[in-house]
Protein backbone atom coordinates (compact mmCIF):
# COMPACT_ATOMS: atom_id res chain seq x y z
CA UNK A 1 0.00 0.00 0.00
CA UNK A 2 1.20 3.48 -1.06
CA UNK A 3 2.12 5.70 2.12
CA UNK A 4 0.34 8.24 1.34
CA UNK A 5 -2.87 6.38 0.73
CA UNK A 6 -2.23 5.16 4.08
CA UNK A 7 -1.88 8.62 5.31
CA UNK A 8 -4.94 9.62 3.95
CA UNK A 9 -6.63 6.59 5.35
CA UNK A 10 -5.68 7.18 8.36
CA UNK A 11 -6.22 10.90 8.32
CA UNK A 12 -10.24 10.41 7.29
CA UNK A 13 -10.70 7.78 9.82
CA UNK A 14 -9.55 9.98 12.85
CA UNK A 15 -11.49 13.11 11.36
CA UNK A 16 -14.36 10.90 11.24
CA UNK A 17 -13.98 9.78 14.97
CA UNK A 18 -13.81 12.86 16.32
CA UNK A 19 -16.24 14.44 14.43
CA UNK A 20 -18.45 11.29 15.44
CA UNK A 21 -17.15 12.04 19.21
CA UNK A 22 -17.73 15.93 19.26
CA UNK A 23 -21.73 15.46 17.84
CA UNK A 24 -22.19 12.69 20.38
CA UNK A 25 -20.87 14.86 23.43
CA UNK A 26 -23.04 17.36 22.19
CA UNK A 27 -25.87 15.81 21.87
CA UNK A 28 -25.47 14.48 25.18
CA UNK A 29 -24.86 17.51 26.84
CA UNK A 30 -27.86 18.59 25.32
CA UNK A 31 -30.04 15.70 26.75
CA UNK A 32 -28.72 15.99 29.93
CA UNK A 33 -29.93 20.09 30.20
CA UNK A 34 -32.80 19.17 28.87
CA UNK A 35 -33.03 16.62 31.30
CA UNK A 36 -32.62 19.23 34.32
CA UNK A 37 -35.36 21.35 32.97
CA UNK A 38 -38.14 18.82 32.79
CA UNK A 39 -36.17 18.01 36.16
CA UNK A 40 -37.51 21.58 37.39
CA UNK A 41 -40.65 22.11 35.27
CA UNK A 42 -41.95 18.65 37.15
CA UNK A 43 -40.52 21.13 40.31
CA UNK A 44 -42.40 23.83 40.09
CA UNK A 45 -45.98 21.62 38.87
CA UNK A 46 -45.86 19.83 42.07
CA UNK A 47 -44.83 23.23 44.35
CA UNK A 48 -48.17 24.52 41.55
CA UNK A 49 -50.73 22.04 42.77
CA UNK A 50 -49.89 22.33 46.38
CA UNK A 51 -50.61 26.36 46.08
CA UNK A 52 -53.87 25.07 43.74
CA UNK A 53 -55.21 22.95 46.79
CA UNK A 54 -54.83 26.13 49.23
CA UNK A 55 -58.12 27.92 48.38
CA UNK A 56 -60.29 25.09 48.46
CA UNK A 57 -58.55 23.68 51.87
CA UNK A 58 -58.71 27.32 53.53
CA UNK A 59 -61.92 28.22 53.14
CA UNK A 60 -63.26 23.96 54.15
CA UNK A 61 -61.52 25.11 57.37
CA UNK A 62 -63.04 28.98 57.62
CA UNK A 63 -66.32 26.93 57.92
CA UNK A 64 -65.34 24.58 61.14
CA UNK A 65 -63.00 26.75 62.12
CA UNK A 66 -63.80 30.67 61.68
CA UNK A 67 -61.27 31.34 65.28
CA UNK A 68 -57.97 30.66 63.57
CA UNK A 69 -58.12 33.44 61.71
CA UNK A 70 -54.44 34.28 62.23
CA UNK A 71 -53.40 31.05 61.03
CA UNK A 72 -55.12 30.95 57.69
CA UNK A 73 -54.09 34.31 56.93
CA UNK A 74 -50.13 33.50 57.21
CA UNK A 75 -51.06 30.48 54.98
CA UNK A 76 -52.67 32.78 52.61
CA UNK A 77 -49.97 35.67 52.76
CA UNK A 78 -47.09 32.58 52.10
CA UNK A 79 -48.94 31.17 49.40
CA UNK A 80 -48.72 34.24 47.37
CA UNK A 81 -45.33 34.91 48.03
CA UNK A 82 -44.54 31.33 47.02
CA UNK A 83 -46.30 31.79 44.04
CA UNK A 84 -44.57 35.11 43.72
CA UNK A 85 -41.24 33.42 42.89
CA UNK A 86 -41.01 31.82 39.22
CA UNK A 87 -37.58 30.73 37.93
CA UNK A 88 -36.28 30.20 34.55
CA UNK A 89 -34.52 26.63 34.31
CA UNK A 90 -31.87 27.68 31.43
CA UNK A 91 -30.74 30.07 33.70
CA UNK A 92 -30.99 30.17 37.14
CA UNK A 93 -28.75 31.13 39.81
CA UNK A 94 -28.05 29.02 43.62
CA UNK A 95 -29.62 32.50 45.17
CA UNK A 96 -32.73 32.23 43.16
CA UNK A 97 -33.08 28.71 43.63
CA UNK A 98 -32.50 29.31 47.43
CA UNK A 99 -35.01 32.47 47.27
CA UNK A 100 -37.55 29.72 45.86
CA UNK A 101 -37.32 27.52 48.47
CA UNK A 102 -37.76 29.88 51.38
CA UNK A 103 -40.72 31.05 50.42
CA UNK A 104 -42.13 27.32 49.72
CA UNK A 105 -40.71 26.54 52.92
CA UNK A 106 -42.40 29.29 54.48
CA UNK A 107 -45.42 28.10 53.10
CA UNK A 108 -45.09 24.16 54.32
CA UNK A 109 -44.52 26.04 57.27
CA UNK A 110 -47.25 27.93 57.94
CA UNK A 111 -49.67 24.67 55.99
CA UNK A 112 -48.16 22.64 58.66
CA UNK A 113 -49.35 24.46 61.68
CA UNK A 114 -52.69 24.93 59.24
CA UNK A 115 -52.89 21.46 59.53
CA UNK A 116 -51.82 20.73 63.29
CA UNK A 117 -54.53 23.55 64.58
CA UNK A 118 -57.22 21.45 62.79
CA UNK A 119 -56.73 18.58 64.89
CA UNK A 120 -58.70 20.30 67.71
CA UNK A 121 -61.73 20.65 65.57
CA UNK A 122 -63.40 16.85 65.33
CA UNK A 123 -66.35 18.32 63.43
CA UNK A 124 -63.92 19.53 60.34
CA UNK A 125 -62.05 16.23 60.70
CA UNK A 126 -64.91 14.02 59.79
CA UNK A 127 -65.68 16.58 56.51
CA UNK A 128 -65.36 14.32 53.88
CA UNK A 129 -64.42 17.09 51.71
CA UNK A 130 -61.33 18.14 54.60
CA UNK A 131 -60.40 14.38 54.42
CA UNK A 132 -59.83 14.43 50.48
CA UNK A 133 -57.88 17.35 50.53
CA UNK A 134 -56.24 16.42 53.53
CA UNK A 135 -54.73 13.09 51.43
CA UNK A 136 -54.17 14.87 48.31
CA UNK A 137 -52.04 17.75 49.92
CA UNK A 138 -50.02 14.37 51.57
CA UNK A 139 -49.56 13.25 48.67
CA UNK A 140 -48.71 16.44 46.97
CA UNK A 141 -46.15 16.79 49.56
CA UNK A 142 -44.69 13.48 48.46
CA UNK A 143 -44.54 14.60 45.17
CA UNK A 144 -42.45 17.17 45.94
CA UNK A 145 -39.96 15.59 47.52
CA UNK A 146 -39.95 13.31 44.14
CA UNK A 147 -39.63 16.15 42.11
CA UNK A 148 -37.10 17.69 44.19
CA UNK A 149 -35.03 14.42 44.39
CA UNK A 150 -35.23 13.86 40.88
CA UNK A 151 -34.33 17.38 39.51
CA UNK A 152 -31.11 17.56 42.26
CA UNK A 153 -30.35 14.26 40.74
CA UNK A 154 -30.39 15.43 37.09
CA UNK A 155 -28.86 18.58 37.96
CA UNK A 156 -26.07 17.06 39.41
CA UNK A 157 -25.39 14.23 36.38
CA UNK A 158 -25.56 17.34 34.42
CA UNK A 159 -22.92 18.87 36.13
CA UNK A 160 -20.62 16.03 36.43
CA UNK A 161 -21.00 15.61 32.46
CA UNK A 162 -20.00 19.19 31.37
CA UNK A 163 -17.05 19.45 34.41
CA UNK A 164 -15.36 15.92 33.62
CA UNK A 165 -12.23 15.62 31.35
CA UNK A 166 -12.85 15.66 28.16
CA UNK A 167 -16.67 16.40 28.04
CA UNK A 168 -16.01 19.77 29.56
CA UNK A 169 -14.02 21.26 26.18
CA UNK A 170 -17.31 20.67 24.20
CA UNK A 171 -19.25 22.45 27.26
CA UNK A 172 -16.98 25.18 27.36
CA UNK A 173 -16.72 25.64 23.75
CA UNK A 174 -20.73 25.92 23.53
CA UNK A 175 -20.58 27.43 26.61
CA UNK A 176 -22.57 25.07 28.53
CA UNK A 177 -22.70 26.35 32.42
CA UNK A 178 -23.12 24.63 35.81
CA UNK A 179 -26.49 24.43 37.52
CA UNK A 180 -27.70 25.12 40.98
CA UNK A 181 -29.13 22.47 42.64
CA UNK A 182 -31.96 22.18 46.35
CA UNK A 183 -29.28 22.49 49.63
CA UNK A 184 -30.89 20.07 51.92
CA UNK A 185 -31.07 21.94 55.15
CA UNK A 186 -33.25 24.02 53.82
CA UNK A 187 -36.82 25.17 55.36
CA UNK A 188 -38.97 22.74 53.14
CA UNK A 189 -37.24 19.90 54.32
CA UNK A 190 -37.19 20.53 58.40
CA UNK A 191 -40.91 19.37 59.71
CA UNK A 192 -42.53 22.40 60.97
CA UNK A 193 -42.40 23.08 64.27
CA UNK A 194 -45.56 23.84 66.15
CA UNK A 195 -46.43 25.75 69.37
CA UNK A 196 -49.71 26.67 70.86
CA UNK B 1 -30.38 -32.79 78.36
CA UNK B 2 -30.60 -28.44 79.35
CA UNK B 3 -27.69 -27.97 76.69
CA UNK B 4 -29.20 -30.38 74.04
CA UNK B 5 -32.53 -28.58 74.17
CA UNK B 6 -31.00 -25.64 73.71
CA UNK B 7 -28.87 -26.35 70.53
CA UNK B 8 -32.27 -27.57 69.41
CA UNK B 9 -33.44 -24.45 69.60
CA UNK B 10 -30.55 -22.81 68.20
CA UNK B 11 -30.71 -24.91 64.99
CA UNK B 12 -34.26 -24.06 64.75
CA UNK B 13 -34.05 -21.01 64.90
CA UNK B 14 -31.05 -21.22 62.23
CA UNK B 15 -33.42 -22.61 60.28
CA UNK B 16 -36.30 -20.52 60.93
CA UNK B 17 -36.70 -18.33 57.42
CA UNK B 18 -35.62 -15.14 58.96
CA UNK B 19 -37.55 -12.04 58.33
CA UNK B 20 -35.04 -9.80 56.31
CA UNK B 21 -35.34 -6.48 57.02
CA UNK B 22 -35.35 -5.06 53.52
CA UNK B 23 -33.93 -1.49 51.71
CA UNK B 24 -36.21 -0.91 48.65
CA UNK B 25 -33.67 -2.53 46.34
CA UNK B 26 -32.86 -5.72 47.77
CA UNK B 27 -37.06 -6.96 48.06
CA UNK B 28 -37.01 -10.28 45.73
CA UNK B 29 -39.23 -9.56 42.64
CA UNK B 30 -42.03 -11.70 42.10
CA UNK B 31 -41.47 -15.12 40.59
CA UNK B 32 -41.87 -14.91 36.74
CA UNK B 33 -45.21 -14.76 35.85
CA UNK B 34 -46.52 -13.19 38.81
CA UNK B 35 -47.67 -9.59 40.29
CA UNK B 36 -47.40 -10.59 43.90
CA UNK B 37 -44.27 -10.94 46.05
CA UNK B 38 -44.44 -12.60 49.24
CA UNK B 39 -40.99 -12.70 50.69
CA UNK B 40 -41.43 -13.35 54.10
CA UNK B 41 -45.01 -15.87 53.66
CA UNK B 42 -47.21 -13.22 55.18
CA UNK B 43 -49.64 -14.18 52.66
CA UNK B 44 -51.37 -17.76 52.11
CA UNK B 45 -50.75 -19.42 49.30
CA UNK B 46 -54.39 -19.24 48.05
CA UNK B 47 -53.96 -15.47 48.52
CA UNK B 48 -51.25 -15.17 46.37
CA UNK B 49 -52.99 -17.07 43.57
CA UNK B 50 -56.34 -14.73 44.03
CA UNK B 51 -54.53 -12.00 44.34
CA UNK B 52 -52.00 -12.40 41.59
CA UNK B 53 -54.78 -13.44 39.13
CA UNK B 54 -56.93 -10.60 40.15
CA UNK B 55 -53.66 -8.71 39.15
CA UNK B 56 -53.37 -10.68 35.91
CA UNK B 57 -56.46 -9.91 34.51
CA UNK B 58 -56.13 -6.07 35.03
CA UNK B 59 -52.93 -6.40 33.04
CA UNK B 60 -54.51 -8.27 29.82
CA UNK B 61 -57.56 -5.56 30.07
CA UNK B 62 -55.56 -2.45 31.14
CA UNK B 63 -51.90 -2.85 30.06
CA UNK B 64 -51.58 -1.31 33.85
CA UNK B 65 -49.00 -3.47 36.28
CA UNK B 66 -50.28 -3.54 39.66
CA UNK B 67 -47.58 -5.16 41.94
CA UNK B 68 -48.31 -6.63 45.75
CA UNK B 69 -45.54 -6.47 48.00
CA UNK B 70 -45.71 -7.91 51.35
CA UNK B 71 -43.18 -7.58 54.01
CA UNK B 72 -42.57 -7.81 57.17
CA UNK B 73 -39.25 -4.82 58.50
CA UNK B 74 -38.99 -1.96 56.07
CA UNK B 75 -35.60 -1.13 57.92
CA UNK B 76 -36.84 2.18 59.48
CA UNK B 77 -37.86 3.56 55.86
CA UNK B 78 -40.38 5.77 55.32
CA UNK B 79 -43.52 4.16 53.68
CA UNK B 80 -43.69 6.93 51.03
CA UNK B 81 -39.86 6.81 50.55
CA UNK B 82 -39.43 2.80 50.92
CA UNK B 83 -42.67 2.46 48.32
CA UNK B 84 -41.02 5.34 45.95
CA UNK B 85 -37.80 3.56 45.53
CA UNK B 86 -39.07 0.25 45.42
CA UNK B 87 -41.47 1.24 41.89
CA UNK B 88 -38.10 3.21 40.24
CA UNK B 89 -36.73 0.45 41.04
CA UNK B 90 -39.06 -2.24 39.56
CA UNK B 91 -39.67 0.15 37.14
CA UNK B 92 -43.57 -1.06 37.38
CA UNK B 93 -45.74 0.04 34.52
CA UNK B 94 -45.39 0.85 30.84
CA UNK B 95 -42.03 3.03 30.26
CA UNK B 96 -43.85 5.24 27.86
CA UNK B 97 -46.86 6.05 29.84
CA UNK B 98 -45.92 4.83 33.20
CA UNK B 99 -48.76 2.57 34.06
CA UNK B 100 -48.15 1.40 37.25
CA UNK B 101 -49.44 0.66 40.73
CA UNK B 102 -47.64 -0.36 43.31
CA UNK B 103 -49.54 -1.93 47.06
CA UNK B 104 -46.93 -2.22 50.10
CA UNK B 105 -47.56 -3.73 53.01
CA UNK B 106 -45.05 -3.60 55.73
CA UNK B 107 -46.39 -5.61 59.09
CA UNK B 108 -43.96 -4.57 61.69
CA UNK B 109 -44.22 -0.81 61.17
CA UNK B 110 -47.98 -1.34 60.29
CA UNK B 111 -47.94 0.53 56.95
CA UNK B 112 -49.77 0.32 54.21
CA UNK B 113 -49.42 2.11 50.85
CA UNK B 114 -50.57 2.48 47.60
CA UNK B 115 -48.28 3.97 45.25
CA UNK B 116 -49.34 5.08 41.99
CA UNK B 117 -47.74 5.60 38.54
CA UNK B 118 -47.21 8.82 36.81
CA UNK B 119 -49.98 7.38 34.01
CA UNK B 120 -52.38 6.25 36.38
CA UNK B 121 -52.36 9.53 38.76
CA UNK B 122 -55.68 10.91 36.93
CA UNK B 123 -58.27 7.80 37.56
CA UNK B 124 -56.47 7.16 40.88
CA UNK B 125 -56.13 10.31 42.76
CA UNK B 126 -54.39 10.45 46.26
CA UNK B 127 -58.21 10.89 47.54
CA UNK B 128 -59.58 7.71 45.99
CA UNK B 129 -56.33 6.09 47.29
CA UNK B 130 -56.80 7.00 50.57
CA UNK B 131 -60.35 5.94 50.26
CA UNK B 132 -59.45 2.44 49.03
CA UNK B 133 -57.41 2.07 52.03
CA UNK B 134 -60.00 3.13 54.57
CA UNK B 135 -62.88 1.45 53.22
CA UNK B 136 -61.18 -1.86 51.78
CA UNK B 137 -58.13 -2.57 52.78
CA UNK B 138 -57.97 -0.72 56.75
CA UNK B 139 -60.44 -2.98 58.07
CA UNK B 140 -59.26 -5.71 57.64
CA UNK B 141 -55.78 -4.57 58.22
CA UNK B 142 -56.02 -3.23 61.66
CA UNK B 143 -57.45 -7.00 62.35
CA UNK B 144 -54.16 -8.75 60.71
CA UNK B 145 -56.47 -10.44 58.07
CA UNK B 146 -53.45 -9.39 55.60
CA UNK B 147 -54.71 -11.60 52.84
CA UNK B 148 -58.48 -10.38 52.88
CA UNK B 149 -57.06 -6.69 53.21
CA UNK B 150 -54.66 -7.03 50.35
CA UNK B 151 -57.18 -9.05 48.03
CA UNK B 152 -59.83 -6.46 48.88
CA UNK B 153 -57.33 -3.47 47.76
CA UNK B 154 -56.10 -5.49 44.66
CA UNK B 155 -59.84 -5.77 43.62
CA UNK B 156 -60.94 -2.49 44.54
CA UNK B 157 -58.04 -0.72 42.37
CA UNK B 158 -59.11 -2.81 39.58
CA UNK B 159 -62.56 -2.13 39.80
CA UNK B 160 -61.74 1.35 39.27
CA UNK B 161 -59.26 1.10 36.38
CA UNK B 162 -61.25 -1.41 34.79
CA UNK B 163 -63.98 0.69 34.02
CA UNK B 164 -65.06 1.13 29.95
CA UNK B 165 -64.15 4.63 29.84
CA UNK B 166 -60.88 4.39 32.72
CA UNK B 167 -59.96 1.45 29.58
CA UNK B 168 -60.32 3.79 27.26
CA UNK B 169 -58.10 6.79 28.78
CA UNK B 170 -55.10 4.22 29.51
CA UNK B 171 -55.04 2.63 26.80
CA UNK B 172 -54.95 5.93 24.13
CA UNK B 173 -51.20 6.00 24.38
CA UNK B 174 -50.66 2.53 23.50
CA UNK B 175 -48.66 2.99 20.54
CA UNK B 176 -46.16 1.01 18.74
CA UNK B 177 -42.78 2.44 19.59
CA UNK B 178 -41.44 5.27 17.08
CA UNK B 179 -39.37 4.61 14.36
CA UNK B 180 -37.50 7.54 13.76
CA UNK B 181 -33.90 7.16 12.47
CA UNK B 182 -32.02 8.36 15.23
CA UNK B 183 -28.86 10.90 15.16
CA UNK B 184 -26.37 8.44 14.77
CA UNK B 185 -27.71 6.93 11.49
CA UNK B 186 -27.89 10.67 10.10
CA UNK B 187 -24.44 11.39 10.93
CA UNK B 188 -23.72 8.10 9.38
CA UNK B 189 -25.52 9.13 6.68
CA UNK B 190 -23.87 12.35 5.82
CA UNK B 191 -20.88 10.98 6.41
CA UNK B 192 -21.30 8.40 3.89
CA UNK B 193 -22.24 10.26 1.16
CA UNK B 194 -19.50 12.79 1.25
CA UNK B 195 -17.13 9.03 1.13
CA UNK B 196 -19.44 8.02 -1.99
CA UNK B 197 -18.31 11.51 -3.55
CA UNK B 198 -14.60 11.11 -2.80
CA UNK B 199 -14.91 7.92 -4.27
CA UNK B 200 -17.29 8.19 -7.18
CA UNK B 201 -14.31 10.90 -8.15
CA UNK B 202 -11.25 8.94 -7.42
CA UNK B 203 -12.38 5.74 -8.97
CA UNK B 204 -13.75 7.78 -11.90
CA UNK B 205 -9.91 8.90 -12.19
CA UNK B 206 -8.09 5.56 -12.07
CA UNK B 207 -10.69 3.43 -13.83
CA UNK B 208 -10.74 4.61 -17.06
CA UNK B 209 -8.40 2.45 -19.31
CA UNK B 210 -5.56 4.94 -20.81
CA UNK B 211 -4.71 4.93 -24.16
CA UNK B 212 -1.72 2.10 -25.57
CA UNK B 213 -1.92 0.37 -21.50
CA UNK B 214 -1.41 -3.16 -21.47
CA UNK B 215 -4.07 -4.88 -18.39
CA UNK B 216 -1.19 -5.88 -16.06
CA UNK B 217 -0.34 -1.87 -16.34
CA UNK B 218 -3.49 -0.61 -15.33
CA UNK B 219 -4.19 -3.07 -12.80
CA UNK B 220 -0.96 -2.15 -11.17
CA UNK B 221 -1.57 1.53 -11.72
CA UNK B 222 -5.23 0.62 -9.68
CA UNK B 223 -4.14 -1.35 -6.87
CA UNK B 224 -3.53 1.30 -4.57
CA UNK B 225 -7.30 2.46 -5.38
CA UNK B 226 -8.23 -0.67 -4.73
CA UNK B 227 -6.90 -0.96 -1.31
CA UNK B 228 -8.29 2.55 -0.34
CA UNK B 229 -11.27 1.03 -1.02
CA UNK B 230 -11.16 -1.95 0.68
CA UNK B 231 -10.46 -0.39 4.16
CA UNK B 232 -12.88 2.44 2.75
CA UNK B 233 -15.32 -0.53 2.65
CA UNK B 234 -14.65 -1.60 6.57
CA UNK B 235 -16.16 1.62 7.79
CA UNK B 236 -18.45 2.64 5.39
CA UNK B 237 -19.47 -0.95 3.76
CA UNK B 238 -22.41 0.58 2.14
CA UNK B 239 -21.79 3.42 -0.01
CA UNK B 240 -18.71 1.15 -1.31
CA UNK B 241 -20.93 -1.47 -1.86
CA UNK B 242 -23.18 0.63 -3.90
CA UNK B 243 -20.28 1.81 -6.11
CA UNK B 244 -18.74 -1.44 -6.60
CA UNK B 245 -22.15 -3.13 -7.93
CA UNK B 246 -22.43 0.49 -10.31
CA UNK B 247 -18.91 -0.68 -11.74
CA UNK B 248 -19.80 -4.07 -11.82
CA UNK B 249 -22.78 -3.93 -14.02
CA UNK B 250 -21.12 -0.54 -16.16
CA UNK B 251 -17.88 -0.72 -16.10
CA UNK B 252 -15.45 -2.38 -18.21
CA UNK B 253 -15.21 -6.26 -18.77
CA UNK B 254 -11.46 -6.19 -17.87
CA UNK B 255 -12.06 -5.05 -14.45
CA UNK B 256 -15.12 -6.77 -13.86
CA UNK B 257 -13.12 -10.09 -12.39
CA UNK B 258 -11.38 -7.70 -9.58
CA UNK B 259 -14.90 -6.24 -9.00
CA UNK B 260 -16.32 -9.21 -8.68
CA UNK B 261 -14.02 -10.27 -5.98
CA UNK B 262 -14.06 -6.94 -4.38
CA UNK B 263 -17.55 -7.22 -4.23
CA UNK B 264 -17.71 -10.20 -2.83
CA UNK B 265 -14.92 -9.02 -0.11
CA UNK B 266 -17.72 -6.04 0.51
CA UNK B 267 -21.01 -8.17 0.28
CA UNK B 268 -19.39 -10.40 3.12
CA UNK B 269 -18.48 -7.07 4.82
CA UNK B 270 -21.85 -5.86 4.71
CA UNK B 271 -23.46 -9.52 5.73
CA UNK B 272 -21.24 -9.45 9.14
CA UNK B 273 -22.60 -5.83 9.85
CA UNK B 274 -26.00 -6.60 8.91
CA UNK B 275 -26.41 -8.87 11.87
CA UNK B 276 -26.64 -5.62 14.13
CA UNK B 277 -27.47 -3.78 11.50
CA UNK B 278 -28.42 0.21 12.49
CA UNK B 279 -30.52 0.00 9.13
CA UNK B 280 -32.84 -2.76 10.33
CA UNK B 281 -32.39 -3.29 14.53
CA UNK B 282 -35.06 -0.80 14.95
CA UNK B 283 -34.77 0.18 18.48
CA UNK B 284 -32.15 -1.84 19.74
CA UNK B 285 -29.28 0.21 16.82
CA UNK B 286 -25.53 -0.51 17.19
CA UNK B 287 -23.26 1.59 15.68
CA UNK B 288 -19.87 0.42 14.62
CA UNK B 289 -17.90 3.90 15.26
CA UNK B 290 -17.36 5.75 18.67
CA UNK B 291 -20.52 3.21 19.85
CA UNK B 292 -23.52 5.31 19.81
CA UNK B 293 -25.40 3.02 22.98
CA UNK B 294 -28.65 1.65 22.18
CA UNK B 295 -31.31 2.58 23.70
CA UNK B 296 -33.43 -0.37 25.06
CA UNK B 297 -36.76 -2.75 24.38
CA UNK B 298 -39.30 -3.52 26.78
CA UNK B 299 -39.84 -7.34 26.88
CA UNK B 300 -43.61 -6.84 25.58
CA UNK B 301 -45.85 -9.07 27.76
CA UNK B 302 -48.60 -7.71 25.36
CA UNK B 303 -52.07 -8.45 25.48
CA UNK B 304 -53.58 -11.92 25.96
CA UNK B 305 -50.47 -13.33 26.99
CA UNK B 306 -48.79 -13.88 30.17
CA UNK B 307 -47.15 -11.29 32.54
CA UNK B 308 -43.18 -10.35 30.77
CA UNK B 309 -41.78 -8.59 33.23
CA UNK B 310 -42.51 -4.86 34.73
CA UNK B 311 -42.07 -2.59 31.70
CA UNK B 312 -39.89 0.33 33.55
CA UNK B 313 -42.55 2.59 34.47
CA UNK B 314 -42.14 5.46 36.64
CA UNK B 315 -44.02 6.84 39.91
CA UNK B 316 -43.91 10.46 40.63
CA UNK B 317 -44.68 9.96 44.42
CA UNK B 318 -48.43 9.93 44.08
CA UNK B 319 -50.64 7.37 45.51
CA UNK B 320 -51.95 7.32 49.64
CA UNK B 321 -50.37 5.42 52.80
CA UNK B 322 -51.76 4.79 56.22
CA UNK B 323 -50.75 3.48 59.39
CA UNK B 324 -53.60 1.15 60.62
Amino acid sequence: MKKSTLFAIIVLALIAIIALWGVKSYNQIVTAEENVETAWSQVENQYQRRSDLIPNLVNTVKGYAAHEQATLEQVIAARAQATAIKLDATQMTADQIQAFNEAQGQLSMALGRLMAVSEAYPDLKANQNFLELQAQLEGTENRITVARNTFNEQAKAYNVLIRRFPKNIIAQMFGFEKKPYFEAEAGAEKAPTVEF
Amino acid sequence: MKLKKCIYIVIFCCLMPAAWAYEPENVPLPAAGSLVSNPDGILSETAVAQINSTCLSLYRQTDVELAVVAIQDMNGYDAADFAQRLFMHWGIGDKQRNTGVLILLATDSRDIRIQTGGGVEGLLPDATCDQILSEHMVPYLSNNQWDEGLLAGAQAIKEVLSSPEAQAELLLGFTPADTELSDAICVYLMIACCILILFASLLYRDMRPRVGETDKQRMQRQSGTWQLLIAASIFFPLPVCFLAFWFYRHGGKAISAMLSEAAKKAAEEERKRNQNDPWKGGNNGGFYIGGFGGGSGRSSGGFGGGFGGFGGGASFGGGAGRKF
